[in-house]
């Protein structure tokens, strides 16, 4: 039942937006806009492994609405003019590297992007994320690695940046 | 252990999955190459660069009678200019007089464009044809969906009057 799934599943999915996105608001559009998927998709034929299904349209969902802020505003910067109110305003320094790292997932492939997510922030075993996946455990460790080389190449530039102490 | 064997047993290090039998072996090749040695710390930076964002608020999901509201846990009260989260409440507010609207006009009463129920108003923005019309395709979308859930139904709706 959409309800059901909406209580289990609504603060991971907000979860999981609001890490690439970094601005709650926006979050919460890609929890209305996946909810509203899963309603139209899967309320009669519900997946069998329901996070996995969300997590892989929530990060799809947020990717776009990254895509759309790239071609509105060219290189964007997180909007903290734009938040509505202080404490959910975060560091420039955090909203660069957020930015940075949100465009380096843009440029790996959906199981890479998901797996990394999945092993990073929700701290998953590879077994876990194979099976959540349908995909094999050694799988797993691929996309982990190369979703990792790719968030370093450009994050790499940044590092380059930093003066060190 | 050579680099191609070390390169093997990275994604469970990084991962926190790498066994008490591998360790000392994937451990002595770590301190002896150091090709192998920048490329685990390289990849290491970036789980802990991640890690380190600031993370999301919890979320909270409220029942307000029919409507279902997501919101920060522990948000202090807004007192800044109107928020986005607000005009979901209002409009859910909406849906559910168009809702009732939807029942009306099933069981045969006629709603005229020049006399919108004075609670249509409560939708920012609009003039009253424009409320009217916008009551009336509300209607039409909820009546289109009844039968799914109180949440689908205001999703939908909300879908509904962001496109």
């Amino acid at each position: 039942m959409t309800d059901q799934t909406f209580q289990d599943y609504a603060n991971q999915v907000y979860g999981w937006a609001y890490r690439l996105l970094g601005r709650h608001h926006d979050a919460l559009d890609v929890v209305q806009d996946v909810f509203l998927k899963w309603s139209q998709q899967c309320a009669a034929d519900r997946p069998d492994k329901p996070r996995g299904w969300l997590r892989r349209v929530t990060l799809n969902r947020a990717i776009d609405l990254i895509r759309g802020r790239s071609a509105e505003a060219g290189p964007a910067r997180i909007d903290t003019a734009g938040s509505l109110s202080p404490h959910l305003v975060e560091p420039l320094d955090a909203s660069e590297l957020r930015l940075d790292i949100a465009a380096s997932l843009e440029r790996l492939s959906e199981a890479q992007r998901a797996v990394l997510i999945a092993k990073v922030y929700d701290e998953l075993t590879f077994s876990q994320i194979a099976e959540e996946m349908d995909l094999a455990v050694p799988t797993v460790k691929t996309h982990y690695l190369r979703a990792l080389a790719g968030v370093r190449d450009r994050l790499r530039r940044r590092w380059a940046d930093e003066v060190l102490p | 252990m050579n680099c191609s064997e070390f390169q093997t047993l990275m994604a469970d290090a990084l991962g926190d999955e790498l066994s008490s039998h591998d360790r000392p072996a994937f451990d002595d090749h770590l301190a002896a190459c150091a090709g192998c040695r920048s490329s685990c710390a390289s990849l290491a930076r970036v789980i802990t660069s991640m890690r380190g964002l600031p993370g999301p608020k919890r979320v909270v999901l409220r029942r307000d009678a029919n409507r279902l509201i997501l919101e920060e846990a522990d948000a202090p009260p807004r007192t800044s200019r109107p928020v986005r989260l607000a005009a979901i409440v209002r409009y859910a507010a909406s849906v559910l007089i168009a809702f009732t609207a939807g029942y009306a006009l099933h069981a045969g009463v006629t709603l005229t464009a020049g006399t919108p129920p004075a609670e249509v108003t409560a939708v920012p923005g609009a003039t009253a044809p424009q409320a009217a019309t916008l009551q009336s395709s509300l209607a039409r979308t909820v009546a289109r969906n009844a039968g799914k859930s109180d949440l689908a139904q205001c999703l939908i709706a909300m879908s509904h009057r962001r496109n």
